[in-house]
């Protein structure tokens, strides 16, 4: 262990060259950017660098030589000691969250991790790594002011009415069926239900669908025993089983088979599930959460999908707008993750030019808000100032500019869909008339830009392959060429 | 007669030692002085980390001052308002603060202040 000397003091170099490695390793420990410090086996405090003095209040002579917790005074000192439990079982622990009061007795949220300190297998004592949370708290706090709920970011009406709802949603326990197109943030909305819950402190559990065949969806959500099948060596609890007392998501719930939606039914109906393999049901005490980006009423309508299953899992329905539906959302979405994303990469960007803001409200997002987030996560690597420009932006964005009116705000000049100037293929603008299909129009453009590949534009959507593919079969667009343009030039 | 002089102290524990920080604390070692002299002591557990919960339960035993490492000081208009005088930044073993207090080596900032 190295205790630290101050080297800003009067003590002046004695000539050039390499400085000692004692100093060397106190400048290095003084210019880590997370607050580091270390005890003997008795607590005392052995060495304190200079974050931690910023984060606490306290300097170094302060620090060294009182017991830790009588500097950090931490949520944990008195009950569960992060570094004391790493000291008795020798595992180092990551990312505990806890606050402290500083030297003025304010909490600061912080996130420790924690490990021993030895040398030639003696044990010195522990060492604490922590990191100050403030800014992200306090952007929680600030983003929970203007417009956010438990994550989901938004202040357009349809945004308010479902925070108001919300809460309601949450105290009952009745199934609740969430609709809206992918990337709109149906799993966010399942999280915040479960989280506002009684049930939030026991397991909430996801299970997609539609990525499974029947057979592994079943033995996934209901389990099964030993020797139910060639390769069941022991018994495996289902996801029903695992998420007892909690809540259960079945995310892409429109895209199970008929058979698969009577097996459902029966277990929500009674209340309890068989393993494969097993002879007795097992009761269950699970809250359930349905997710599509489906229209079920239709597909129930066409019956591709059980009316009873349907009226089951939608006693409470929720449905989402897509984003091009709530632009008033995107200015407070792409702040909420420029700042996101400056705390993610460190990089100082704090700021949208106002040309390229304008752009991300005219786009129409076929992604939704995962989309814009993928977006911003472009821009950020592409962008090395402190403001992200309209050149930061993707091509298709930038096409969704071009067709809006080139003077004014481009926001009060949205055209009309049958007004709008649409890029064509050879790169002139022309005025088109209203392709029959817009969203069709969105997936020929994205594609158009990628290549026609299917996954680099999935990737650009911020959606999944099979998801681009479901909905270029849905919009005729898998002919397996690209497809002609379809407007009408118009002179 | 002269009226008797009443001083109740609660000192938050952390084994023997003050706590670092009270809302944190399980226990307060609650102490009666009368005319300077020790009356009466006990140990009582406090209810959940919640400060104006537990201010109150000592405000309910007539504790007028409290010992303790740390304190929130968002939570000391609270205390003020239940007539606690909170005095931080003391640690070692909590017999030793009660001796310390008696013999008026431990005072409020405010009265620190007033001397200086």
């Amino acid at each position: 262990m190295f205790h630290l000397r101050d080297m800003t003091g009067s003590r002046k170099p004695k000539a050039s060259g390499p400085p000692p490695p004692e100093a060397l390793h106190s400048l290095i420990f003084d210019s880590i950017h997370e607050g580091v410090f270390t005890v003997d086996q008795d607590f005392r405090v052995t060495s304190f660098n200079a974050e931690a003095e910023r984060i606490t209040g306290f300097s170094r002579r302060q620090a060294v030589g009182k017991k830790c917790y009588e500097v950090f005074r931490a949520s944990i000192c008195q009950r569960g000691c992060a570094l004391r439990e790493t000291l008795d079982t020798g595992r180092p622990l990551r990312d505990v969250r806890i606050d402290v009061l500083n030297a003025s007795m304010l909490p600061v949220p912080i996130a420790v991790s924690t490990a021993v300190l030895r040398s030639g297998g003696r044990l010195l004592g522990g060492v604490e790594i922590f990191r100050d949370l403030s800014d992200i708290e306090s952007l929680r706090n600030e983003l929970k002011s203007q417009g956010s709920f438990e994550n989901i970011v938004g202040g357009s009406p349809a945004m308010k009415a479902l925070f108001q709802l919300l809460p309601d949603v949450a105290a009952s326990d009745a199934p609740v069926l969430i609709e809206g197109p992918s990337g709109t943030g149906k799993e966010l909305v399942a999280s915040a239900i479960h989280s506002l819950s009684a049930r939030r402190d026991k397991p909430y559990l996801r299970v997609n669908c539609g990525a499974l065949p029947d057979t592994l969806l079943e033995s996934e959500l209901f389990g099964y025993l030993r020797g139910a099948f060639t390769d069941a060596r022991r018994d495996k609890p289902g996801h029903f089983v695992l998420a007892d007392g909690g809540t259960i998501l079945l995310d892409e719930i429109g895209d199970i088979t008929p058979a698969f939606q009577l097996k459902l039914l029966r277990v929500l109906q009674e209340g309890e599930v068989q393993p494969l393999g097993g002879t007795r049901p097992v009761k269950i005490d699970v809250r359930v959460l349905a997710a599509t980006n489906r229209d079920l009423g239709a597909m129930v309508a066409e019956g591709k999908f059980r009316q009873d299953l349907y009226y089951r899992i939608r006693v409470v329905p929720i449905a989402l707008v897509p984003l091009r539906e709530r632009r008033g959302d995107v200015p407070l979405l792409v702040d909420h993750f420029v700042r996101l994303q400056a705390l993610k990469t460190g990089k100082p960007i704090r700021e949208v030019a106002p040309r390229a803001m304008a752009a991300l409200c005219e786009y129409d997002y076929p992604g939704n808000v995962r989309e814009l987030q993928n977006l911003i996560e472009r821009a950020f690597v592409l962008c090395h100032g402190h403001r992200i420009e309209l050149g930061h932006l993707p091509a298709e964005i930038l096409r969704a500019k071009e067709r809006t009116a080139p003077d004014g705000d481009l926001l009060a000049t949205r055209r009309k869909p049958s007004e709008r100037i649409v890029l064509q293929a050879s790169g002139k603008v022309a005025n088109e008339r209203a392709d029959a299909d817009p969203m069709a129009q969105k997936l020929r453009e994205a594609l158009a830009a990628h290549g026609w590949s299917r996954t680099a534009t999935a990737r650009s959507l911020g959606i999944g392959r099979n998801t681009l593919w479901r909905r270029m079969r849905e919009h005729g667009l898998v002919s397996g060429k690209p497809p002609k343009t379809r407007g009408t030039r118009i002179a | 007669m002269a009226e008797a002089v009443t001083t109740c102290i609660a000192i938050a524990l952390f084994g023997e030692e003050v706590s670092p920080r009270f809302c944190f604390a399980e226990q307060v070692l609650v102490v009666n002085f009368v005319n300077g002299q020790e009356a009466w002591r006990n140990v009582f557990s406090l209810g959940e980390p919640w400060l104006p919960g537990r201010m109150s339960q000592l405000s309910a035993m007539g504790v007028r001052t409290l010992l303790c490492g740390a304190f929130n000081r968002a939570f000391l208009p609270c205390a003020e308002r239940l007539g606690i005088r909170v005095i931080t930044g003391i640690s070692g073993k909590a017999e030793d603060a009660v001796a310390r207090f008696r013999r008026g080596q431990i005072v409020s900032p405010r009265a620190r202040h007033r001397r200086n």
